[in-house]
């Protein structure tokens, strides 16, 4: 089995105005090279859950671990080794063009100017944005914007990437675009890969291992299709299932020999021979 | 958006001014505040305010757009001046020049400056703490304002505001600030949660070619010298 890189379990946090957010229900393990998703309806915890991860806020128990250390205690090692996309893009672009905002990390790592531009042009072919190196941010699309963030994450090639809410606001097109480009540096760099979402039906696609979590508690774990075959369940969790997994899954209950899929084709095929 | 447009005008536009050092143009900003903050001349400080428009001007930027900036110093200014009315003859006027004049001087920089450099200046010579706030401030502030003018329109559009309820009107006023405030207070939180991770450390770096020094750069030196030595001895 791959490294571990992260594990949390029965964490907990009490925020400013006395609010608990405790995670509890299952633990949730992530090993190298990995593409995780993490799905819950808003307010299910998975944000706290990234901030507790990556040490950004203090666990009052439980257990926590990134790279085989606690992260709180050890913020400066282990903020070198990860990569983050928040949900609030505009808070997170803070210089007011491309080219500065992605190569800003570098700077702050003290690399040489040179390093820096080979890196920030690096990561922008890679990404297929070196048309906005120039631009003013304020003026991007909120797609473009998503994948400087994206830029300014990967541009240290960080082994493990955090993404909160990704999809969240983009269009179909633009949704499918950032999973492939996940796809790209979990095969080009071996990254891990940690989003949460409440997008089922691209959770789906791109993850290996998916949670699903509920008023803060990891409900259930396992892979896509495992999950896909407990749509009641994701129901109770109030996660709405895409159409044609819920499609093929009813078809199903009501008899029809259909395995719940995600492919639109597989099922149709299915569907034409039957008929 | 306010923000967007200065990056704009700092980015987009070239001139000799885009091209000096950030390091002349704090020192020439500190040298020209200065000289307006000594001086007690309306006259000179009349003659400052033509030339920083002047030189607004040379510097390919939009003068009258930018000028709408200057009527939030000129508001102040006059509330200030006439609460003084009566002490001299030439106060109100001193002190309305002083505050519009100054911000012009703020905002010829800012329009000219990549502000990652500026701040970057800044810090060599501000405590962190201090500079370290004005970096984040600078970005929130017209986020803040964006805010909310957002929250303005969705109550209006709402019916919480109606030109003739008054006490209403103020109590919205209220509620408007404190949730732009909260909202403020987040966004700052994630700014500086992203700042952390992104290696963050109190202390801007940009790179040095940034800073390097010009032939322009002697010419605004002197220029400020030249604002400072004329109000010091009088003229001004």
């Amino acid at each position: 089995m791959a490294k571990r890189i992260a594990y949390l379990k029965g964490a907990s946090h009490i925020f400013a105005d006395n609010t608990r957010v405790n995670i509890g229900g299952l633990e949730l393990e992530v090993h190298k090279g990995q593409k995780i998703a993490i799905l819950g309806p808003n307010g299910s915890g998975k944000t706290t859950l990234i901030l507790l991860l990556t040490g950004l806020l203090k666990s009052s128990g439980g257990h926590v671990e990134l790279f085989g250390l606690d992260p709180r205690k050890n913020f400066d090692e282990v903020k070198k080794r990860i990569g983050i996309v928040f949900q609030n893009i505009e808070a997170q672009l803070i210089a007011p063009t491309v080219k500065e905002d992605v190569s800003f990390a570098p700077r702050n790592y003290r690399l040489s100017e040179e390093e820096v531009l080979q890196r920030f042009e690096k990561i922008m072919v890679l990404i297929g944005i070196e048309n906005l190196a120039d631009k003013i941010i304020h003026y991007l699309s909120g797609g473009e914007k998503k994948k400087v963030a994206l830029a300014g994450a990967m541009v240290m090639e960080p082994p493990l990437l955090i993404l909160d809410e990704p999809f969240e606001g983009l269009d179909p097109k633009a949704r499918q675009e950032l999973a492939s480009l996940l796809e790209l540096f979990n095969d080009l760099y071996d990254t891990t890969v940690i989003l949460s979402t409440h997008d089922v039906e691209t959770a789906g696609r791109f993850a290996d291992q998916m949670y699903i979590m509920a008023e803060g508690n990891i409900i259930m774990k396992g892979k896509p299709k495992e999950l896909f075959n407990k749509i009641d369940e994701l129901k109770k969790a109030n996660l709405h299932a895409p159409g044609i997994l819920e499609l093929t899954y009813e078809l199903r209950k009501r008899g029809v020999n259909i395995t719940p899929t995600l492919d639109v084709e597989k099922a149709l095929g299915f569907l034409i021979n039957q008929t | 958006m306010w923000i967007a447009f200065l990056d704009h005008l700092a980015y987009d536009l070239d001139s000799f001014w885009h091209r000096a050092s950030p390091v002349s143009k704090v020192v020439f900003l500190i040298l020209a505040i200065s000289a307006i903050i000594i001086s007690t001349k309306s006259l000179y400080l009349a003659a400052l305010f033509v030339l920083f428009l002047l030189l607004m001007s040379l510097s390919n930027l939009p003068v009258f757009t930018l000028s709408l900036l200057l009527l939030y110093p000129l508001f102040f200014g006059l509330v200030f001046s006439l609460s003084r009315v009566g002490e001299a003859a030439t106060f109100p006027l001193v002190t309305l020049l002083r505050a519009v004049t100054a911000a012009e001087a703020v905002l010829l920089v800012l329009a000219t400056t990549h502000y990652v450099d500026l701040f970057a200046v800044l810090q060599i010579v501000l405590p962190y703490t201090i500079s370290d706030t004005m970096f984040i401030t600078y970005r929130s502030f017209f986020m803040i304002l964006d805010s909310l003018r957002n929250t303005v329109n969705i109550a209006r559009l709402r019916g919480a505001y109606s030109f003739f309820t008054i006490f209403r009107n103020l109590r919205l006023a209220g509620r408007v600030l404190g949730h732009s405030l909260i909202h403020a207070y987040q966004t700052n939180e994630t700014t500086q949660r992203a700042l952390i991770l992104r290696g963050y450390e109190g202390r801007i770096i940009t790179s040095r070619s940034a800073l390097r020094l010009s032939h322009y750069d002697f010419v605004i030196f002197f220029l400020g010298i030249l604002l400072l030595v004329l109000a010091v001895v009088g003229v001004g």
